[in-house]
């Protein structure tokens, strides 16, 4: 019974080291550059107000070119970034910046200011984002659709 | 006028219905030679989403992603002119 017990304990010891191994705490939680040629961001928002959130407490999603570089509370410095222009849109539930372009330059810091728009269904706020299959198997996004001007027509089922 | 817009490329258009079945769907789509992708949401996730409960409603998103057009109705007029303003 000894044995057992003890060959459990080992057992459960070489799973946890096989997967701090594989679970490296202090890397990067976003992509970084496969060359040294990187530049940092400064992100700062502006509510619709045009007031600057500064208070620190707010977390966005922020992503470059689509790909998620995690959550941030804002304003924040984002190091790493790969150096050249870049699409960059932060976002949380309710709040979302329009994609913006910035030029991240070696070893420097870019500053970029995103004004921020409520989400929602109505004219002027940014479009809530969807992911749905048509009947087709089809995988639609919203955001697949950027750049193109799209016509949503909800059809009735009353009258 | 909607149509020829659709066939350009640079405006897409999606149907949303939440009230018949996939095969309804399928069979209305091809008889009525609908060239848009229709997507058959009965539980109605993208429909409480964008506030349609039951009535026709259509949505225009410029190229950016903002709301620029919402209605209850197909006013094929004031629509057209909308994305002929946006492209």
């Amino acid at each position: 019974m000894k044995n057992v017990t003890s060959l459990c304990w080992a057992l459960a010891l070489a799973s946890i080291s096989l997967c701090l191994q594989s679970c490296d705490p202090s890397g990067p939680a976003f992509p970084v550059a496969p060359t040294n040629e990187v530049g940092s961001l400064r992100i700062s928002v502006l509510s619709p107000s045009g007031s600057e959130d500064t208070l620190g407490t707010n977390s966005y999603s922020v992503e470059l070119d689509g790909h998620s570089y995690g959550k941030w509370t804002v304003p924040c410095v984002i190091p790493y970034v790969p150096v050249g222009a870049h699409d960059v849109v932060v976002f949380n539930h309710v709040w979302s910046s329009l994609a913006t372009k910035v030029e991240i330059k070696t070893d420097r810091e870019t500053s970029v200011s995103l004004s921020l728009l409520a989400i929602g269904p109505y004219a002027g706020n940014v479009a809530p984002p969807f992911s749905a299959s048509s009947i087709d198997g089809q995988g639609l996004t919203l955001k697949a659709l950027r750049g193109r001007v799209v016509v949503l027509a909800f059809f009735g089922s009353v009258g | 006028m909607l149509l020829s817009f659709t066939s350009s490329g640079r405006v897409a258009r999606i149907g949303f219905d939440c009230a018949y079945s996939e095969s309804y769907l399928r069979s209305f789509q091809a008889q009525s030679r609908l060239c848009f992708p229709i997507v058959s949401d009965p539980s109605r996730v993208v429909f409480s989403t964008y506030g349609a409960y039951g009535l026709s409603m259509y949505v225009i998103v410029d190229t950016r992603g903002v709301v620029k057009y919402r209605a209850n109705g197909f006013y094929e007029a004031a629509m057209s002119a909308k994305i002929k303003e946006l492209l």
